[in-house]
């Protein structure tokens, strides 16, 4: 599944990260673990909590980043 | 290499050159402005608009050079930020300071070990440790040092924590010894081993942080701040002109003036052109000082103060859905921002956007629609005492042709808007120190680029009114300003101003003893009239000459046409 299908509060491990520098280096690596915090309104970006950063992502790279759901306890 | 009695440093009595280096929002801009003194410059890296500031540092009577590196996440390259921090390195430094953000570790990690690749002396700051307490994150400092193989240094920039036991430190010697276990360590690795985090209860100052980007409420907390920060720029510009500034010009420094070159200087056009209506002296001090520096100085101060706070990205994200709809990532909120400050600081911030058509959106924009604080001033001093009413339809129509603007740029330019992809930095009460440092060096650019260019425009205004050149200019734009505009002859003269400054094509309105209409008129003409000369300087010097006259003539022929527009619907009601 995609991170868009995300529900927020849940925690996820990434598994596919478009590929790009910037995001790789910004630090959205696949075998991370993470959790949404924000979605934003009216075509918004999505905001991860990943090893305690906060990263807000267009919904376009979301919809690109593959992840698998971990667990449903908050974070 | 370095042997031990040489150094990279090639000026005199300059013991060393340190780069300061870290990624964006560590805090390093602090850390650079408690190390150094006053003597900062700020220069472009050679052949690039990458702009880095140079400092020195002092310590018992030792000297050495300081520079601030561009904010990178990695030496890899991504934009010019990344192949200018390279070059620096590659053209070799005595030390290099990295920069980590304690309460983001894990991420910094991967620039800290990039730079052990190159063979000079290097030592790590460990900076907002206040925060990093406050969070519950400790980090082995002792054990990190030896997984880094290099000193590792705790401060707290804002609160000045470490700073002077680090001046000392900077100038011992140092190693790069390469990491001693054959294993190599990754960023999670060395992060497992040495950050321990513990429980703690949010803070309310994080809380706020977090509910800023919330769908509804961050929406509400946007025009909240938006609001609140026009209201201490406008009010608090307000009051520091009326309670301060324009007593003391009108009642002391201006009459000591005319009374001093009244003196020697014989009655004439050139006393005139000195101390007269439209003196020189007179104006040049008063538009600058009473009318525009108050609320500029509140500017930024309030910008600043968003900045350093960490609040700037997040409002970012609240605008990014909005934003996107006139071709822009909710990241241009900074220049977008500044361009109420001064257009020249906001072009050249547009530097940072990513793709071209990016850069031409938002200059547009702040060309053509956003009034620029000088204006704004302007506006209100205009229109303020006459009519709420006529404030909030001038800045309507800003808003409605900034929204155009972007909405018909985004299609008639080829090419992909890019997307946001960004770190939101921890929420933090900014330190005054830093602002205040932040506050004068923009003031001063901004007096330089400000008071010269009107100096010159009143001279000339002062010129065409006093050698009767108004008249002849007055037929010739009649058509134009006085039948198609509704304004009198006289305002002729306030669009020549204008070219030289764009409040000045307000301030001769405000003598004039116009209707409200005329005022609304005038104001709206001056709105999206010509971008001030210190502007089309800018532009030239970033775009191609075609893209600049484009932009210009563009806002000349809105300017009129938009006036027009206004002054026959207006005249129907009013």
């Amino acid at each position: 599944m995609t991170l868009m299908d995300c529900k927020i509060n849940q925690r996820f491990r990434i598994i596919k990260t478009p590929k790009d520098i910037y995001i790789e280096a910004i630090g959205v690596i696949p075998e991370s673990v993470a959790c949404i915090t924000h979605k934003l309104a009216f075509g918004g970006p999505i905001v991860i909590r990943i090893a305690d950063r906060d990263i807000a992502l267009d919904r376009s790279v979301a919809e690109q980043v593959q992840i698998e759901v971990i667990s449903n306890e908050l974070s | 290499m370095n042997c031990h009695n040489q150094t990279i440093a090639q000026e005199k009595n300059v013991e060393k050159k340190i780069l300061l280096i870290g990624n964006p929002n560590v805090g390093k801009s602090v850390i650079f402005s408690r190390l150094t003194n006053i003597d900062v410059t700020s220069a472009n890296y050679i052949g690039t608009t990458v702009t880095y500031y140079k400092g020195y540092v002092r310590f018992q009577g030792k000297k050495a050079e300081l520079i601030d590196v561009p904010g990178i996440y990695t030496l890899e390259a991504i934009s010019k930020a990344e192949e200018v921090a390279v070059s620096m390195l590659e053209e070799g430094a005595d030390l290099l300071v990295c920069v980590i953000d304690s309460t983001h570790f894990e991420r910094n990690l991967r620039l800290a070990l990039e730079l052990k690749k190159y063979n000079i002396p290097i030592v790590y700051v460990l900076n907002m440790s206040d925060v990093a307490k406050r969070k519950g994150i400790v980090i082995d400092v002792e054990k990190l040092s030896s997984l880094l193989g290099a000193n590792v240094y705790q401060t707290t920039a804002t609160k000045r924590e470490g700073i002077i036991y680090l001046k000392e430190k900077l100038f011992e010697e140092h190693s790069n010894k390469s990491v001693t276990d054959p294993i190599v360590y990754s960023t999670k690795e060395i992060a497992d081993q040495v950050v321990s985090k513990q429980e703690v209860k949010v803070t309310k100052l994080e809380k706020f942080g977090d509910v800023s980007m919330h769908p509804i409420w961050g929406v509400f907390i946007a025009l909240f701040i938006l609001g609140v920060s026009l209201g201490i720029i406008v009010g608090g510009g307000k009051a520091l002109r009326s309670f301060i500034l324009l007593p003391v010009l009108e009642g002391y420094v201006i009459p000591w003036i005319v009374n001093f070159f009244s003196g020697f200087v014989p009655e004439g056009l050139f006393l005139r052109l000195l101390v007269g209506e439209y003196g020189v002296l007179v104006k040049a001090i008063e538009w600058p000082f009473a009318l525009i520096l108050p609320y500029v100085l509140l500017f930024y101060i309030v910008f600043s103060f968003l900045e350093d706070s960490g609040y700037l990205p997040r409002l970012a994200v609240v605008m990014d859905g909005a934003f996107r709809k006139l071709g822009l990532p909710g990241s241009n909120i900074i220049p977008f921002f500044l361009g109420f400050g001064c257009a020249v600081p906001a072009i050249l911030a547009t530097r940072t956007a990513s793709t071209k058509k990016e850069r031409i959106i938002v200059v547009s924009m702040i060309c053509i629609a956003i009034p620029c604080t000088a204006q704004t001033a302007a506006f209100i001093n205009l229109l303020g005492d006459q009519s709420i009413f006529a404030v909030l339809f001038v800045f309507m129509m800003s808003f409605m042709m900034i929204v155009l603007t972007g909405v018909v740029l985004k299609r008639v330019i080829k090419g992909k808007p890019n997307v946001l992809v960004m770190e939101i930095p921890n929420f933090l009460l900014p330190s005054v120190a830093t602002m205040a440092k932040k506050v004068w060096i923009r003031l001063k650019h901004f007096l330089i680029e400000a008071e010269i260019p009107m100096m010159i425009g009143i001279l000339i205004a002062a010129l065409v009114v006093e050698t009767g050149a108004m008249v002849q200019i007055g037929i010739w734009m009649q058509p134009l300003v006085v039948n198609w505009l509704g304004l009198p002859e006289e305002a002729s003269l306030a669009l020549i101003l204008g070219i030289i400054r764009r409040e000045l094509t307000v301030m001769p309105l405000l003598q004039m003893g116009l209707t409200t209409v005329q005022l609304i008129t005038g104001a709206v003409v001056a709105l999206f009239y010509l971008p001030c000369i210190s502007t089309l300087g800018v532009l030239i010097k970033e775009f191609k000459l075609k893209t600049a006259l484009l932009i210009t003539l563009s806002t000349f022929v809105i300017a009129f046409i938009m006036g027009g527009l206004v002054n026959m619907f207006l005249s129907l009601f009013m």
